[in-house]
């Protein structure tokens, strides 16, 4: 049984500079992430959890260490390499959904093929694809603000896997959701994981994050504790069609 | 491609469902655009594209001014017999025409129309290059007994009817045969044609035998003398010079005359025909671009500032883009197109409105611009258009997304909407608007320097008042007669003078006061006289005045000192003078001294004259119009008089119009060696002569308002935008307590170091502007510091008001209120 790895990230700093003081959000963070895993980062809020999931989603850059996803190095990326990485390797969930409101589902859905430069044909199937996964196919002509707040999640969760990628980092997911609502999505997230997709979670809801294969736990930007919660699911071969 | 689809369509919704973003845009640039189209359409026509009728190379204009008085210079190649003289000397060489431009009356098939008269020299047209449409070209044998017409006289009036045999035009009362048709000559800078016009009627004057009779030892304005030739072969301005000399001694006979003109200082000139015939045009029209420009650069800053504000409230939008892999080339792209629907419908209006304008233009620009009807938009400027707006776009689009932070998307995607964010520091906005403020000043302090200029010059207190007074003249069609009667001179009771009382007293029946004088006091028609100053010898210029009985009081001309003037005989003659000449000639004594003293005016007993009183100068026409600057003096018994014409001046009762029907009827039978009776108000006549001035003044201040309404728009939008940003902060102190004067004071403060720089910076730009103006228009107003910084105080208390008024708006809401929306 051989674990690919997807993430693999070394002594990650993070450090902001204000005028008069240095906050120092990660430090020394390492970490592998294997393909098909399910890894929560939890951790007590200012811990530096989102701040991690952002350079992992390479929305932000670390300022000392060195993070490899997918093999690609990506600390000598300049920012539009960065944003074809993240395109083609990266499907990120925001706590808040972060939905464009003057387009419709199937247009928010549609946006990283789009951005990709794929064929009408090839957007039409996977996000037809996509939102048959998260439920939300007979929703596809609605505008994100004539849906409840678990739909807008599952909308951002179809956005997130609908270019097949190999890494889906989500924040947060259940923070602006019911109970209800936040089960929901949990649920919807095990079955993309079963299905294949290698999925790190940031949360700081103990019942969510016992989901997870794997545990990590920050304090004050450090790793403080691992835990295996689960015996590691036997990799499956990656299912393209579903990823 | 479809994003790219998707964000055109967005684009044209947005056209509709955003109209505090696309309709500004869509007028602000489609209006200034419009203005900018315009000015590149003149300058293009005025200065590049080929003159649309005459073959331009190798042809000269070339003149030899006079300096006849103080700020008057008169062209001595008025008289075509001196042209004929040039051309003799030069021989055939160099081809030479001549002509005198005036506006006339003509009959043509029964009806009358209002002409440009071209009085000419045979081969003027061919020198020219004119093209003969149809006829005998000008240098016939017979060229003096008809005329030629212009195209389109011909075209209106004939019906383009080739076959001319039997045509005829009444010019001068007397029935003339059309010889031929030349094209329009449009590309004519006639000084004094109050209406250039199309519709054309030439004469010619066979230029050989010019040289057979004697020089008329006279000198007039806005004549035009013309040469082509190889640039080797024409005179320089020296050997023009030489050849006055020459003239002079050897052509004029009269001695008086002969030393009086070799006392004055000439100036030869030959200039290429285009630029003599564009003259101040080429820097008007610069000028013009240089406001335009500024406008559409101040509108763009303008509109600018809003799509910033609008893009910043859309960050979160681009940075989803690019979390999900857009670049940021496809996202300015993408904003590109989404715009490009109200850019091209600011580029459409703008085309409509530039044409519109055009249309306009005769009547905006006055006899300010030469081939205004040859001004029109071309696929040049629809290019243009198009270009100017696209890069506009380009920029925008550029711009706009300078607030996105593709190094931290987490912030754009994390905002909670609330207070400003970090990377809205609105220092682009503010530089934007500071330029703004500095381009505002520079033209705001132009326009107000223009408009004072114009306003001085058209409201200018002429000395006199403006009464319901008439001025109606005769002419006289018969040369043989008005020969003869000039030759009779002054004599006492002579035939003119007998005709001039049958006229004046058949008038009186009009049931209207009639003055014997020749001209209204407001005139264009200035005699000037000079005569040797008794004591030092040197030239004395003049400008004598007819009086009547009642002239002084009807026009409320100032009697200063002294007594009026009366119809009683005295062994003297008397005359008023006005109170510059009394300055003059007292020398070191008082001027009102001279009540009483002599004048002598000539070597003959009639030329003494005793001044009995002494008046307010007087302006002939409102400042700009004519300079001249010789004082008036008033005689009982005119020394000049014009032989061309009878006139009289008749004052009708307040309410009542006096029309040429009733002037004709009047003057019915009076003499058939007179003709064409014409009337023209006072009123009317200053109406027309300060129109062109008046006309500039509104479209200037029009100008100055549309520019202090953009710098206005400008800072209340980005007040409106901080105050819009800064609503929760402003909200939590006004909870807090915070007092709204307190508020108001914060938001103020935030925009003064902008209004201060930008006010200073514009203070100093239009300093040295101004000072760039005057080295390029000689006749440009001086600089007024005064006017300058009023003109500067309004423009600080408006963007004042721009600042607080929408901050107010903000401040004025209940805070909870403010609070929740967010």
């Amino acid at each position: 049984m051989s674990k690919n790895i997807v993430v693999s990230m070394q002594n990650i700093h993070k450090k902001y500079l204000g005028t008069e003081i240095e906050t120092h959000a990660l430090q020394g963070i390492s970490l592998r992430i294997y393909e098909g895993e399910f890894v929560a980062i939890t951790g007590p809020s200012g811990c530096g959890k989102s701040t991690l999931l952002t350079i992992m989603g390479l929305l932000d850059s670390a300022s000392e260490g060195s993070y490899h996803i997918s093999g690609i190095d990506t600390s000598s990326l300049k920012v539009d390499h960065r944003t074809q990485v993240r395109n083609q390797h990266i499907g990120y969930v925001f706590q808040s959904f972060n939905l464009i409101d003057s387009m419709t589902v199937y247009e928010n859905v549609a946006l990283p093929l789009e951005h990709r430069g794929e064929n009408a044909q090839v957007i039409k199937s996977a996000v037809t694809d996509a939102l048959e996964k998260v439920g939300m196919q007979h929703r596809a002509q609605y505008k994100p603000n004539q849906i409840s707040g678990g739909q807008q999640q599952r909308v951002a969760i179809a956005r997130a896997l609908v270019g097949n990628p190999d890494l889906i980092l989500v924040d947060e997911p259940t923070g602006n959701l019911d109970t209800q609502n936040g089960d929901a999505v949990m649920k919807l997230l095990m079955t993309l994981n079963k299905q294949g997709s290698t999925i790190v979670m940031v949360t700081h809801d103990s019942r969510y994050s016992g989901l997870a294969h794997r545990q990590i736990q920050l304090l004050d930007g450090k790793v403080v504790g691992k835990k295996q919660l689960q015996t590691s699911p036997e990799v499956p071969s990656k299912n393209k069609d579903v990823a | 491609m479809r994003l790219y689809i998707n964000a055109f369509k967005r684009g044209i919704q947005r056209i509709f469902s955003l109209p505090r973003l696309s309709l500004p845009l869509i007028s602000t640039l489609g209006l200034t655009l419009a203005a900018v189209l315009s000015v590149v359409a003149i300058s293009n026509t005025l200065l590049f594209k080929p003159l649309p009728d005459i073959n331009e190379n190798d042809l000269y204009q070339v003149d030899l001014q006079m300096a006849f008085s103080e700020g008057l210079n008169v062209q001595f190649f008025s008289d075509p017999r001196r042209v004929a003289s040039i051309k003799k000397r030069y021989g055939d060489e160099l081809s030479w025409g001549h002509v005198i431009p005036s506006t006339a009356n003509i009959e043509l098939g029964g009806q009358p129309i209002e002409v440009t008269h071209f009085d000419s020299v045979t081969g003027s047209p061919e020198v020219l290059g004119l093209a003969l449409i149809t006829g005998q070209s000008s240098d016939i044998q017979n060229v003096e007994e008809g005329v030629w017409i212009s195209k389109s006289l011909w075209q209106s009036a004939l019906n383009s009817n080739e076959d001319l045999n039997g045509k005829t035009l009444r010019l001068d009362g007397e029935d003339r045969p059309i010889f031929g048709v030349f094209d329009d000559f449009a590309s004519l800078n006639a000084v004094g044609l109050n209406n250039q016009s199309t519709q054309q009627v030439w004469r010619f004057r066979n230029f050989d035998t010019l040289l057979e009779t004697p020089d008329t030892i006279s000198l007039n304005l806005g004549t035009m003398t013309f040469v082509r030739g190889p640039e080797t072969n024409m005179p320089t301005t020296a050997e023009i010079e030489a050849w006055y000399v020459d003239y002079v001694n050897n052509e004029i006979t009269v001695e008086r005359a002969k030393t009086f003109l070799l006392s004055k200082t000439v100036e030869g000139q030959k200039t290429n025909y285009r630029d003599a015939f564009i003259g101040d045009s080429q820097r008007l029209a610069f000028v013009l671009m240089f406001a335009m420009f500024s406008l559409l650069i101040m509108a763009c800053l303008n509109l600018l500032n809003m799509f910033i504000a609008h893009y910043q409230s859309r960050n979160k939008e681009f940075a989803i883009h690019i979390c999900n892999g857009s670049t940021f080339t496809r996202l300015r792209g993408l904003v590109f197109t989404e715009n490009l629907p109200m850019f091209i419908l600011a580029s459409i209006l703008g085309l409509l409105v530039a044409e519109w304008l055009m249309e306009l233009l005769p009547i905006l620009a006055g006899d300010n611009l030469p081939l205004l009807d040859y001004i029109h938009l071309d696929m040049l400027s629809i290019i243009l258009a198009l270009s100017v707006v696209l890069f506009i776009n380009a920029i925008f689009a550029v711009i706009s997304l300078i607030y996105v932070d593709k190094n931290a998307l987490t912030d754009s995607l994390n905002s909670s909407g609330k207070g400003t964010p970090a990377q809205q520091n609105q220092l682009i906005s503010k530089t934007l608007m500071v330029l703004q403020l500095t381009l505002a000043c520079v033209l705001l302090t132009g326009a107000s320097i223009s408009v004072k200029d114009s306003y001085d010059a058209a409201y200018t207190d002429l000395g006199y008042s403006m009464p319901n007074a008439y001025e109606v003249s005769m002419q006289i069609i018969d040369d043989n007669w008005q020969e003869s009667m000039r030759e009779q001179g002054r004599l006492r009771g002579n035939e003119w003078q007998q005709v001039r009382q049958d006229f004046v007293t058949r008038l009186s029946n009009l049931d209207a006061q009639v003055l014997d004088v020749d001209v209204l006091p407001l005139t264009s028609n200035v005699s000037l006289r000079a005569f040797p100053d008794p004591d030092t010898g040197n030239s004395v210029m003049i400008r004598p005045v007819m009086w009547a009985p009642k002239l002084i009081e009807t026009f409320d001309i100032t009697l200063l000192a002294g007594r009026n003037l009366t119809p009683d005989k005295a062994t003297l003659s008397e005359v008023l003078i006005a109170k510059a000449f009394a300055i003059e000639r007292a020398g070191e004594d008082k001027w009102e001294s001279m009540v009483g003293k002599e004048i002598r005016m000539g070597e003959e007993e009639e030329d003494i004259f005793l001044v009995v009183g002494i008046v307010e100068d007087i302006v002939p026409l409102p400042a700009g119009t004519l300079n001249v600057t010789a004082p008036e003096i008033y005689f009982k018994d005119p020394n000049e008089i014009d032989f061309n014409r009878l006139s009289a001046v008749v004052v009708m009762p307040q309410g009542n119009e006096l029309t040429r029907e009733q002037v004709e009827q009047a003057v019915k039978g009076i003499d058939p060696r007179l003709n064409e009776v014409q009337v023209e108000g006072m009123v009317q006549r200053w109406d027309a002569v300060t129109e062109t001035t008046r006309l500039n003044m509104y479209i200037v201040a029009g100008l100055a308002l549309l520019t202090l309404v953009l710098a206005a728009i400008g800072v209340s939008g980005l007040s409106q935008m901080t105050a819009s940003q800064k609503r929760y902060e402003l909200a939590v102190r006004m909870a807090t307590g915070a007092k709204q004067s307190k508020l108001l004071q914060l938001l103020i403060k935030d925009s003064l170091w902008m209004l201060i720089t930008g006010l200073g910076l514009g203070v100093i730009a239009a300093v040295l502007a101004y000072r760039f103006v005057l080295d390029f228009f000689s006749s440009a107003p001086p600089f007024d510091w005064a006017g300058t910084m009023t003109i500067n105080v309004l423009l600080a208390c408006v963007m004042l008001l721009s600042i607080a008024i929408p901050g107010w708006r903000v401040i004025s809401r209940d805070p909870m209120r403010v609070l929740r929306d967010l």
